[in-house]
Parts: C-alpha cells; sequence; structure tokens
C-alpha cells in the first residue's frame, strides 16, 4: 500500500497528464451537448469583446476595400431593383398581404475565422438577444458563408463553409442540375459540387447558385466551376467550384432568418409521423 | 517575483496569440502558433506535474477564443508531458547548469533549434489531425503542419533573440 502510495506520488504527473488529456477529449467529444453549450456560453461571453475588440481594429484597417464593397452592392441592388420584371411566384406575391416575408436579414460582422483547419469555425458578434438561432444561413456580399451552429446571448459560432460536415444543395444557374456542395479540405478557394448528371452539358465557367431551402434563400451566388472531375464513377461528375467570396477575408454577413421555418418543419413531422 | 514575470509572459502570449497571431493568415494556411513558447521557456527545474498543468491553463485559456473546447488544451498537455523526454533526448554538449533556462541565448543554437522545432512539430501535428478528426487528407493534413511549424518556430526564435537576455550564474 505505501509502495502503491510513493509510486503514484511519484509519477503524479503521468497521472495528471492522463486525466487532462481525458478531460480534453470529453471536451471536444462533448461539442453540441447541453454541457458544452454551457461553456460556449461562458467561454464567449468572456473571449467575445477581445475578439470584438480585435474585429473592430481590422475593420478600421480595411474600411477603404469595405466601402469599395459596400458601394458596388449597392449599384448591384439598385440595378436589380429597377430593372426587376414581374415574377408570380409565392415568394414576391406574399408580399403585398400583410404575411411575413419568408426571409429576414440581419447583418453581423465576423470576430473570428479560420481557414487552415479541416473544422473551420466562424464567431460573429451577433446571438440570441439579436435574433439569431441555431440552423440560419450565413451569407456574405459575394456568396454563402456558413450555417449558425450555436448561439449565446451576444455572440453566435458559424459551421464554416470550409468544414468537412458542411453540405447543403445547390445547383448551376444555367441549367437547374443540383447537387451537394461539399468541401474536401483541400483548398480554402475551392468547393466540390458533386452528384451532378453525367448527361448534362456542363462547361467550365458556369454559375453555381444555392437551391430553395430553409437555410438559403434560391439563386444566391456560391461560386463559378473551375474544372470538371470526369473520372468519377457510376454516372455522376463532381466538379471543382471556385467560390466567388475569399474565405480568409471576409468580414461583414447577413444572417438569414427564416420566418416559416418552424411551421414547414412541425407540418413536415406531422406528415411523416401519419 | 520569479512567477510574476512569468505570469506577465503568460498572458502577453495568450494576448498576442489572440490579437495579432491568430488574424495572421498567410495563403489562407498558415497561423503561427507562438503562445506554446510559454511551455518552451519554463524552468528545467520546475515540477513536472507543474509544466502539465500550466499547459492545460494556456491551452484552455486559448480555447475560449476559437470555437470548439479542447483541442489547443491537449495539443499543449502533450507537449508540457513530453518536454523532459526530449531534453533528455537530444544531445547536448554542455551540462546543464543550475541558472541555465531552455530559452535561445542559454543553450547551443542547433540544441535550442531542435529542442523547439521537435515540441512545436508534435504539437502541430497533433493539433491538426485532432481538428480532422480523420486520416481523409493525411499528407495534407501533415504538410499543412509541417508548413505551421515552420513558421511558429521562426516567430519563437526572433520573439526569444528580441525579448530575452542570457541568464546570470548566480
Amino acid at each position: 500500500m505505501r509502495n502503491l502510495l510513493v509510486f503514484i506520488l511519484k509519477n503524479s504527473h503521468v497521472f495528471l497528464f492522463v486525466f487532462l488529456e481525458i478531460l480534453c477529449f470529453a471536451f471536444i467529444y462533448q461539442s453540441g451537448s447541453y454541457r458544452q453549450w454551457v461553456m460556449n456560453t461562458a467561454s464567449k461571453e468572456i473571449s467575445g469583446p477581445i475578439l470584438q475588440f480585435r474585429a473592430g481594429y481590422r475593420e478600421y484597417v480595411h474600411l477603404k476595400k469595405i466601402n469599395a464593397q459596400l458601394m458596388d452592392e449597392n449599384q448591384r441592388l439598385i440595378h436589380e431593383a429597377y430593372n426587376r420584371t414581374l415574377t408570380f411566384s409565392p415568394l414576391y406575391l406574399s408580399v403585398d398581404s400583410n404575411r411575413m416575408p419568408v426571409f429576414e436579414y440581419i447583418h453581423g460582422n465576423i470576430i473570428e475565422n479560420t481557414t487552415h483547419k479541416q473544422s473551420n469555425y466562424i464567431i460573429l458578434d451577433k446571438g440570441k438577444n439579436d435574433g439569431i438561432g441555431v440552423d440560419m444561413g450565413v451569407i456574405s456580399p459575394l456568396g454563402i458563408v456558413g450555417i449558425v451552429k450555436d448561439v449565446t446571448p451576444n455572440f453566435s459560432i458559424v459551421l464554416s463553409l470550409l468544414h468537412e460536415d458542411f453540405s447543403i444543395s445547390a445547383k448551376l444557374k444555367k441549367n437547374e442540375v443540383s447537387g451537394i456542395l461539399i468541401w474536401d479540405g483541400k483548398n480554402h478557394s475551392k468547393a466540390i459540387l458533386k452528384n451532378i448528371s453525367s448527361i448534362e452539358t456542363l462547361n467550365v465557367g458556369d454559375t453555381v447558385v444555392t437551391q430553395h431551402s430553409l437555410i438559403f434563400p434560391e439563386n444566391y451566388p456560391i461560386g463559378r466551376v473551375s474544372s470538371i472531375n470526369k473520372r468519377v464513377k457510376g454516372g455522376y461528375y463532381s466538379l471543382e467550384i471556385q467560390l466567388f467570396e475569399p474565405m480568409d477575408r471576409v468580414n461583414k454577413v447577413w444572417i438569414i432568418k427564416n420566418n416559416y421555418s418552424r411551421e414547414l418543419t412541425t407540418l413536415k413531422e406531422k406528415v411523416d409521423d401519419e | 517575483m520569479n512567477k510574476l514575470i512569468q505570469g506577465i509572459i503568460f498572458l502577453f502570449l495568450l494576448f498576442f496569440q489572440v490579437l495579432v497571431s491568430n488574424s495572421i493568415s498567410l495563403w489562407g494556411i498558415i497561423t503561427p502558433m507562438v503562445y506554446i513558447m510559454f511551455i518552451l521557456t519554463l524552468p528545467f527545474q520546475m515540477p513536472k506535474w507543474q509544466v502539465v498543468s500550466l499547459g492545460f491553463i494556456m491551452g484552455f485559456s486559448l480555447d475560449l477564443f476559437t470555437g470548439i473546447l479542447g483541442h489547443h488544451a491537449a495539443a499543449c498537455v502533450l507537449i508540457a508531458f513530453l518536454r523532459m523526454p526530449i531534453i533528455k533526448l537530444i544531445p547536448s554538449h554542455i551540462s546543464f547548469e543550475e541558472h541555465l533556462r531552455p530559452i535561445f541565448w542559454d543553450m547551443h543554437f542547433s540544441w535550442y533549434v531542435q529542442y523547439s522545432f521537435y515540441l512545436t512539430l508534435i504539437h502541430h501535428v497533433f493539433y491538426f489531425f485532432l481538428d480532422s478528426m480523420s486520416f481523409h487528407n493525411f499528407f495534407l493534413v501533415l504538410g499543412i503542419a509541417f508548413l505551421n511549424s515552420f513558421a511558429s518556430v521562426l516567430f519563437i526564435l526572433i520573439f526569444q533573440i528580441l525579448f530575452y537576455k542570457a541568464s546570470k550564474r548566480y
């Protein structure tokens, strides 16, 4: 017994090491659980203001570029607004009644972002108090950025487009051919559009846009086809997409709130139950 | 006094990492991790359990500023634990005298570069594979870990050349 005690005391650092590693792995594997959420809430409320300070400084440094981007965007929006042709889709018809619009946009700033890892996360300076919820889409003026994974009262963590678990449905603008957009972890400026039927005519340079879903509005730009991989078996091609948005430089974003998402999901569940 | 200085180094490196180093994104892949210098420069005589605990505290503090808790902490605890074995592994011509610390000016150039590079590499490889959670892009992740290690070691050496000086004999 005495020997055991001496042994433990002599090798205390080994036990401590094993214990701490287990603790760390428990943290990593529990991401998404309630306990991790509590930890995340606490940690982001502490670290958030410091990250915000850094983001503020960075924003000031890049002010000229951000202004230019805003001008470009305004120009595009003005162009669209004044040249709009009437579209008789239920989306636009709902505007004149007193129904809520389908998508609402909340603006936010990125305060922490990585691109060099395989699982990248983004932290935004808007949270539950600003109406952000889990599973909302995040877009930038040029393309899509990610999906909200977790919210705290004042901050939110976003699953970046550059994450192995990220996948949404996207389509080619030209002929409405749809596929699944994923990231293969190789290049932070390229994504993969897989499950594209090989009977379609595909060209390098085709624009890829989002498909209508609960998360993203339809026809929001994502990128441009940069190469076509025809070696894939099973009658499906996978395309390499050059993203419009440089993910390492993205700064201002919009969080998309779908006002009908709860209604639609409950309806779906009801149908599934029957 | 010594503890106070360690505390100041801790805070300085933590905030340098969060405010400056984490915003560096060279070609979108290189983000040097300078904060592990804190573990590298802890005195030789410090009890091992203390080094491991300090490694955990450092890693966990940095984890608070990034997306998911646990990644930096796990990698830091690993190198804090492996520090002594690596020090013994690298052949050195001088005996470790009482007053020497594992900093650039106290040790031989080649010894110190080896020491910091091995530990940094272990940290980075572990960190990046922990983050990817698979061996899907094995060589790519390994390559990124190597590139980041070179950058980190460079930063660590520059830091020590600028801000440290050789310890005096008592």
